[in-house]
């Protein structure tokens, strides 16, 4: 859902052609986003049916004539509301640790608690990660879009933070339900 | 240097921050130093003053011959005189008088032999007296007299006036011949003298062929001391002969007495001073736990910590001390005239014009002051290192301290307890000769008990506040209860302020009960001795030999016998006689009639009877020589040395120094003395006392000047005597209290301002001001109850130890301690509602305590 | 640079022994900024009071720039703490009575310096950490973040072997924090050593290795990331 709306956010501010759409998408959102060229052009051509995006061709030497999107006002306008609207949905949780816990051996929960700690360094790499990367991005110049960026990264990181809290908790919980027997 | 830097940086932000507190604390050792300073500064005032006064008196001669008080027989000024090496040796009486008119003011009247004495004393006569007397013309009328400039300008006198002055023989004239520039002995005793010839003297002072003095002056070439022994061999036993340096010694042995007490009530002002700071330094330390934490964590090593309270307690200190010496200089201004005055009536004359200031002791006594206080500071000071600088890491809430007793203390504690008691143990055990038995030795005793009090309180503090929880906590609701927790949170704070509170009401239980047991011991005394109905004096009624009394012949007591009403007369004389070093007071009285009306404790033996050589002693005497009854005493008298048979030891507080007591009879056959300085009469049954009274004054009236006064009156006299002695003590008292306060104030303050964010929980969980303004004060009765409770079982102790070290010492054994219940009620009133008192502003604090700021707070 | 052989601690609360620490063997390489996460009981404070010098252990042994931390008089250790150790704390720890200028030079006044000599040095710290227009200010006038700024200041003053930090956030918003971690950071890119304790993984992940203690051991040491 969202796809569609970071897309129209990227041609509000730049008439672009399918590839450059492809880099810029990938430059503001690839790290939480990663799409292939082929859902770029089949979500430009739902938008186009909703007429949210029109395009203009563009003549190329030797090769095939290049489409420029651009976004009309109703996509300008829905972009705006989209904006505008706080989002209801919670997050999902990570869907797949979530059913591993679901077929957790309530008697034998030593694997699980493994598994947690093995996904809590896993986290915490990634923190330490993101947060080096934020560190050497602060500390660039400053471009016209890297408060944006450095916005990403911090969810990003509350986000971890979040997961790893929520396992120590999972983590607390089954051992003292180990206890508890 | 490091502490330097720290105290720059940190100490002085302090001082400035915590003004109150800095404030208090310097004011207590301020107070300390300034009683010490005015206490030396009165003492050498007074000291001085009196050389000055003999130095004048006794001019240029070097040595002094003299005997008892009564006088010597005029012979002996012969045998000095033959003596070899002697260059002069003239004759002196010295002898009160006083003015029958006027101001009534008594003087010295100095009888000298007028053709020699300018060989040892300068007179220079003023030029009012335009026919500067002609010695000779001075000596053939007996009736002549020189006044001083001074005092005849202070009476309205001029020269050729006729005065009338109250001398033993009555009231007598005299002619004013001239007047004597304030020089030489004119400006001894403020000018309070007058001169006369030698023999004028003996005859208007009654004491015909007799001398008070002989004033002798040595040829070149010889010394003193083997001069002094010629004379001494050439006189019978029992003149004294002294040079001037060892007659203000004498005077100085005369005031140590004096000196002694107002030393105490320096010690104690200083001991309360130091009580101060030891509370101001152990607050500080546990409010700075957490800066010490971080210094310590920063890398300030133990040492730089403990230095650094000792430092901030110098710095203080010595701003104190010298805060202190100026007040003191101050103090002693104010209290000169009266000391002297005091002194004058105890002692003898003085007329202190100059305050005697000297660097030195005014440094001393600064050096006292900060060594005092460091001294004081260093226990808490130490406490500092047990700060561990892991607690900088983690912030406390508020200082808790679970701790009541470390083992050093409750040691410390234990062992000057038991060493209190060792102390007194010996101080009874060993003989009353023995120079343990001191009041030093009873001072450190109660010293040693008071500390090991003190350091106990806050295991004394813990019992208190649970019998306070288990049976009173619960009925003052629910800001009772939060006051006995919070003083248990903080024991061993809380337990400086019950130490202080302990401290000044022992002290006030301790000096009451002791007054109160000499007081009934005085008091009881002269019921038994002083049975009589009326009581006939010429000077004060308490002024003791030697100050400014002008005895009656003993003839008057016929006369006193013929006023219509009189029962009987017994006659009195009191005189001081130089006794192996002592000046001990020789009374005499007359043994056949004085035993019929009053009742004699005898302790051993039985009293002496007329015509013999017989005497008998009080206590004092008895302990200091080891003389019992039927020992032999050998005393002197103005016709040498003779022995006489100790009868009876007796029951007497007349004097500190002993007191001998004779037959009139066998005193006059010895002493060629016909005198006395009081007579008691006793009133035929039926007759009106009063009526006698009047008759007597009518009988005496423009013959002699003296007091008639009923007995009763007289014993209201010597209480108020003995009351005026008591205020002294009750000065020190208001003072200790005071400062106790100001410790109580100091605690509380610190414990609210560090709770201020417990009293905003408190407050925001619903508790209303009124509430929180309970707790403080129900802390602070509690600790004035604790405290005042110690306080009484210490002072109870302590009184007892005094009375043994000063009272009983120099009154005898037998003086019985009573507790003086009254000042104990008082003092538990007194300590709570002080402490009440005191915790009135930190209450305020308290429930002003803003529950926002409160909460916001860190 | 920091070296732990075998350290254990252990105290007595109430009538219970509590193993602090057990047998932690760990070395920290100079130019490090090694965060200690773990949950509160697991032994991160006291494995810093050990290599801050301000608690000693009951056996094993530590070094910092090969001096030893055990077995030494409490003054021995106390000059270790001063001069080769800068604290930062949760809770600031800056004396209230003093200027920023004056809590900055504490630990040279110690040493018995004049002010006079230090306050330059303090007041350039201070201008490093974006408070020139603070330095005569009180603790009172400041707010958190400036604080802690004037805190690390003074554990810089002395030129510190290693930069100890105990949850230097704690008490502040999530912005501040990382104002203060930039800071720190940068300290870390000019080669300073930093050890700081944490039970929060986001701070912990601006360290260049991050070791996690469980029951007073060692139960993860995550070097990774690095310079990014």
């Amino acid at each position: 859902m969202s796809v569609k709306y970071a897309m129209l956010g990227i041609l509000a501010q730049k008439d672009l052609h399918g590839y450059e759409l492809k880099s810029s998408f990938d430059e503001k959102v690839g790290d939480f986003w990663s799409l292939n060229y082929g859902q770029i052009y089949s979500t430009l051509d739902r938008l186009e049916q909703d007429e949210l995006v029109s395009h203009d061709r563009q003549a190329q030497d030797k090769r095939p004539d290049k489409k420029i999107y651009s976004i009309t006002p109703k996509g300008k306008k829905e972009l705006e509301e989209w904006l505008a609207t706080p989002v209801t949905k919670v997050r999902a949780l990570r869907d797949e640790f979530f059913i591993k816990l679901v077929f957790m051996d309530k008697r034998n929960p030593a694997p699980v608690l493994e598994l947690i700690e093995k996904q809590k360094t896993l986290y915490l790499k990634q923190m330490n990660q993101l947060t080096h990367q934020k560190v050497a991005h602060k500390k660039q110049p400053k471009k016209h879009d890297s408060l944006t960026t450095e916005l990403l990264m911090d969810a990003g990181l509350f986000h971890a933070e979040a997961d790893i809290k929520w396992l120590t908790l999972c983590e607390s919980k089954i051992k003292s339900m180990m206890k508890n027997k | 240097m490091t502490v330097t830097n720290m105290l720059r940086h940190i100490s002085l932000k302090h001082i400035r921050h915590q003004k109150v507190r800095t404030a208090i604390a310097l004011f207590g050792i301020a107070l300390g130093v300034s009683s010490m300073t005015s206490i030396d500064i009165v003492n050498t005032s007074v000291i001085r003053s009196l050389e000055d006064s003999i130095n004048r008196i006794t001019g240029r001669a070097v040595l002094q011959v003299s005997g008892a008080e009564s006088g010597f027989s005029e012979e002996m000024l012969e045998r000095v005189q033959k003596i070899p090496g002697v260059e002069y040796a003239v004759p002196v009486i010295e002898t009160n008088a006083s003015l029958a008119s006027g101001s009534e003011r008594s003087f010295v009247v100095l009888g000298v032999d007028v053709l020699q004495d300018s060989n040892i004393r300068d007179y220079s006569v003023t030029d009012e007296s335009s026919d500067i007397p002609d010695p000779l013309l001075f000596l053939a009328r007996p009736d002549s007299i020189l006044l001083t400039k001074e005092m005849a300008h202070r009476e309205g006198i001029r020269i050729d006036q006729k005065l009338q002055v109250q001398t033993v023989q009555g009231l007598k004239n005299f002619t004013v011949r001239g007047l004597l520039e304030p020089d030489g002995p004119a400006k001894a005793l403020g000018g309070d003298i007058a001169v006369m010839d030698v023999y004028a003297a003996q005859l208007a002072f009654g004491k015909e062929g007799r001398i008070d003095r002989i004033d002798v002056s040595i040829l070149r070439g010889e010394t003193l001391d083997s001069m002094k022994a010629r004379i001494q061999a050439a006189l019978p036993e029992g003149y004294n002969i002294d040079t001037p340096a060892g007659r203000s010694r004498q005077i100085e042995n005369l005031m140590a007495r004096f000196r002694k007490s107002m030393d105490l009530i320096s010690f104690m002002a200083l001991f309360v001073g130091m009580y101060l700071i030891y509370n101001t330094v152990s607050i500080s330390v546990v409010q700075r736990r957490k800066e010490i934490g971080i210094l310590r964590a920063l890398g300030a090593t133990q040492g730089q910590i403990i230095r650094l309270f000792l430092a901030e307690t110098v710095v203080l200190s010595l701003l104190a001390s010298i805060l202190g010496v100026g007040l003191g200089l101050f103090f002693a201004k104010l209290s000169i005239s009266a000391v002297a005055q005091t002194v004058s009536s105890m002692y003898g004359r003085s007329q202190v014009t100059d305050l005697a200031f000297t660097w030195y002791s005014m440094l001393k006594n600064i050096g006292i002051g900060i060594a005092a206080s460091v001294i004081a500071a260093a226990f808490p000071a130490r406490s500092s290192t047990q700060v561990a600088p892991v607690s900088a890491i983690r912030s406390l809430p508020y200082a808790m301290d679970g701790t009541v007793l470390n083992k050093a203390q409750k040691f410390f504690s234990a062992a000057l307890i038991t060493l209190a008691g060792i102390i007194i143990l010996i101080y009874k055990t060993v003989g009353l000769a023995s120079p343990i038995r001191n009041s030093m030795t009873t001072t450190l005793a109660m010293i040693c008990l008071l500390l090991g009090i003190s350091l106990a309180a806050p295991l004394f503090l813990k019992w208190f506040i649970t019998l306070y929880r288990s049976f009173l906590a619960s009925r003052l609701g629910a800001s009772g209860r939060i006051a006995g927790l919070n003083i248990e949170k903080n024991l061993s704070r809380n337990a400086v302020a019950v130490a202080a509170v302990f401290f000044s009401i022992s002290l006030s239980v301790s000096s009451s009960s002791m007054m109160n047991s000499a007081r009934k011991g005085v008091m009881d005394y002269i019921d038994d001795i002083e049975n009589s109905d009326i009581i006939i004096t010429s000077g004060h009624p308490l002024a003791t030999a030697g100050a400014a009394t002008i005895p009656m012949p003993l003839g008057m007591r016929q006369e006193l016998e013929a006023v219509p009403g009189v029962q009987s007369v017994d006659p009195f004389r009191k005189l001081f006689m130089n006794f192996s070093g002592k000046r001990v007071l020789l009374e005499a009285i007359d043994i056949v009639t004085w035993p019929k009306h009053n009742t004699c404790t005898i302790i051993d033996g039985k009293l002496m009877t007329r015509g013999q050589e017989e005497i008998s002693v009080n206590e004092t005497i008895a302990d200091k020589l080891g003389v019992k009854a039927g020992g032999v005493m050998v005393l002197p008298t103005p016709n040498g040395p003779k022995s006489f048979v100790v009868t009876a030891i007796v029951l007497s507080y007349a004097s500190d120094a002993g007191v001998i007591f004779m037959d009139m009879e066998t005193y006059e056959r010895h002493w060629n003395d016909h005198v006395a300085d009081m007579f008691s009469v006793y009133v035929k049954p039926g007759n009106d006392i009063a009526a006698v009274r009047a008759s007597i004054q009518d009988r005496f009236k423009g013959k002699r000047k003296m007091f008639v006064l009923p007995a009763l009156e007289f014993r209201q006299e010597i209480k108020k005597m003995l009351d005026q002695s008591v205020v002294m003590n009750d000065a020190v008292n208001v003072l200790t209290l005071l400062i106790a306060g100001f410790g109580i104030i100091v605690t509380l303050l610190a414990s609210v301002l560090e709770r201020t964010r417990e009293i905003g929980i408190l407050r925001s969980i619903g508790m209303k001001r009124n509430q929180v303004s309970a707790v403080v004060l129900i802390e602070s009765a509690l600790i004035g109850m604790a405290g005042g409770l110690l306080g009484i079982v210490a002072g109870v102790i302590t009184g007892w130890i005094n009375l043994e070290g000063f009272f009983r010492l120099d009154f005898g054994a037998s003086l019985s301690y009573h507790i003086h219940y009254p000042s104990i009620g008082s003092a538990l009133l007194l300590s709570i509602g002080l402490s009440v008192l005191a915790g009135l502003y930190p209450a305020k604090r308290a429930a002003k305590t803003n529950i926002v700021e409160a909460l916001s707070y860190e | 640079m920091i070296e732990l052989k075998n350290a254990s601690k252990k105290y007595q609360q109430g009538a219970r022994e509590v193993h602090a620490l057990r047998d932690v063997s760990l070395s920290i390489k100079k130019g490090e900024f090694l965060s200690v996460m773990g949950a509160s009981g697991s032994g991160k404070s006291t494995f810093l009071n050990l290599i801050g010098g301000l608690d000693q252990p009951s056996s094993g042994e530590i070094f910092i720039d090969g001096i030893p931390l055990h077995g030494i008089s409490d003054d021995e250790l106390t000059l270790i703490r001063r001069r080769r150790v800068g604290f930062i704390f949760q809770f600031f720890n800056l004396l209230p009575i003093l200027t920023a200028a004056e809590n900055v030079s504490l630990p040279l006044l110690l040493e018995g310096t004049p002010y006079s000599e230090i306050k330059p040095k303090a007041i350039k710290l201070l201008e490093q950490v974006g408070l020139s227009e603070r330095t005569e200010h009180r603790p009172e006038q400041l707010s958190g973040g400036e604080m802690q700024r004037v805190a690390i200041s003074r554990a810089l003053i002395s030129n510190p072997a290693v930069l100890l930090a105990d949850e230097p956030t704690g008490n502040l918003d999530s912005h501040t924090s990382e104002e203060i971690f930039m800071l720190l950071k940068n300290l870390h890119e000019q080669g300073q050593t930093i050890v700081m304790v944490t039970h929060d993984p986001r701070a912990a992940a601006y360290g260049s290795r991050i070791v996690t203690l469980k029951d007073g051991m060692v139960s993860e040491d995550i070097s990774l990331g690095g310079r990014a």
